[in-house]
């Protein structure tokens, strides 16, 4: 049996959550008149498969099954917009119990945007349908210390430019970016508050902090994986905002019809995907049989695992510039 | 089971079951969180932590915690005509009322100056125990009502 996993998305508009009944026909979705919070209203919007390298990537118990074999990855949505799943976390959990058995038969469970900081972080999901729930930390985590390293060893950097400021090192990214790159031997600024003198800066914030542009350094390179995103406004054109999370796609990934609109409508473009997304077909492929992190602890050596068996699947993260 | 620092005595097994809470939520140990601990300041809690923290709290004693519920309660109890805040600047009005629905706080953190975002700073864990124990008499008044 394909080893098949379970992605939960949720619409971040309106005009989205009514695109989410498009491939069922569930036009009761489509044109908003169905109860939002019934647990019905779950649909799977897109497939998506990595045909792994068949040199043998996986690694671990399960590997035997996986190697030069296929992972697939169902895309579920709850029709329900962040400021609900925030309001109502009990709904939103039930809903994501729902998507999780219609996506059945999985060995994983991964969960994007607002429900993976809500239900105790995907930890009461994991209680309730007994499979391990992944929350993109590690994902986004290993990205962002990726591409923060790519840039501050570019050509031209000087030792004296390898300073980098990492913003939110009270939350889980953060805090083991901030790890991560002290290890690597370049200068960390832990929310320094004059951001100025920082070539680099990581925007690792757990949510948007509205910063003003002005406050950086006018040529700083920001690798941003906050979301919201970390500037409450346009940057000046002298300065270099990344998409910290974007990842290239590996030549194995496949998608049906349905799976190239989910890359289009979700802003990942057709060659790239969120790093957050990938989490739980990486542990597949890794022979895992738990998650990469439970609760609000990360650790340095698991961003460092998973990246490894990223790596091994053909991922990337890629300097991508934010649309100004 | 009494706060060193504000005498008030707390049920001791409604706050273990806090304490606990807390200590799951941020991955902190249970002696480190007390009664009496910032949940900012003290305990490292950012925004996103309080959403965990409801979550627990709302399963462990069986309510549901409005979200915004210390700001909606202060503004109950103001008269007419008076200004919550200005220009995101607390009113004294307005600290008088928080700091009488929060006395797990010392009084002098009320301070004249106080932002509205600054307000979760003052939050203790003793704050979220006399939130919970508050919607356990209200669900309990509330099954009493529709039984009558």
């Amino acid at each position: 049996m394909i080893p098949r996993f379970v992605f939960i998305v949720h619409p971040l508009s309106p005009v989205a959550r009514r695109l989410i009944g498009l491939r069922t026909a569930n036009f009761g979705l489509f044109s908003g008149q169905q109860n939002e919070g019934g647990p019905d209203a779950v649909d799977e919007v897109a497939r998506v498969r990595l045909r792994l390298p068949a040199d043998g990537s996986g690694q671990g118990s399960r590997s035997g099954s996986v190697i030069g074999g296929v992972i697939e990855g169902v895309i579920a949505a709850v029709p329900l917009l962040p400021e609900q799943i925030l309001a109502d976390q009990q709904s939103a959990l039930r809903q994501m119990e729902r998507a999780a058995q219609i996506a059945a038969p999985i060995s994983f469970v991964g969960l994007g945007g607002a429900l993976s900081v809500v239900a105790g972080r995907g930890t009461a999901l994991q209680e309730s349908c007994g499979l391990p729930v992944t929350t993109g930390n590690a994902a986004t985590a290993w990205a962002a210390v990726t591409l923060c390293r790519r840039v501050l060893r570019e050509p031209g950097s000087s030792p004296g430019r390898q300073r980098v400021a990492v913003l939110g090192t009270k939350g889980t990214v953060g805090k083991a970016v901030a790890e991560l790159l002290r290890a690597d031997g370049f200068e960390v600024g832990a929310d320094p508050e004059d951001l100025r003198g920082w070539p680099v800066v990581a925007g690792c914030h757990t949510t948007g902090i509205g910063l003003d542009p002005d406050r950086l350094a006018p040529d700083a390179t920001l690798i941003d994986v906050a979301l919201p995103r970390t500037l409450a406004r346009r940057p000046p054109p002298t300065m270099r905002v990344l998409k910290g999370e974007s990842l290239i796609l590996p030549p194995g990934w496949e998608r049906d019809l349905w799976g190239w609109a989910l890359h289009i409508l979700a802003g990942y473009g057709t060659r790239s995907v969120y790093a957050c997304l990938i989490e739980p077909m990486v542990a597949i492929a890794a022979g895992r049989e738990t998650a990469w992190q439970q609760g609000k602890r990360l650790s340095a050596e698991t961003v460092q695992q998973f990246g490894a068996a990223a790596e091994a699947l053909g991922f990337a993260p890629e300097i991508r510039r934010l649309p100004g | 089971m009494a706060d060193p620092v504000t005498d008030i005595v707390y049920v001791p097994e409604i706050m273990e079951k806090v304490r606990q809470c807390f200590a799951d939520a941020l991955g902190q140990d249970l002696e480190d969180v007390q009664p009496g601990s910032k949940v900012i300041g003290d305990l490292g809690a950012e925004s996103l932590d309080f959403l965990d923290i409801a979550f627990k709290l709302e399963r462990a004693f069986d309510i549901r915690i409005p979200r915004g519920g210390i700001e909606a309660a202060s503004k109950e109890g103001m008269a007419e005509g008076q200004s919550y805040e200005v220009n995101g600047v607390l009113t004294r009005a307005a600290l008088d009322r928080l700091a009488a629905h929060m006395p797990e706080v010392p009084p002098e953190e009320f301070r004249d100056g106080l932002k509205v975002s600054e307000v979760a700073s003052l939050f203790r864990v003793a704050t979220f125990y006399n939130i919970a124990v508050k919607l356990m008499e209200d669900k309990k008044a509330e099954a009493a009502k529709t039984r009558a």
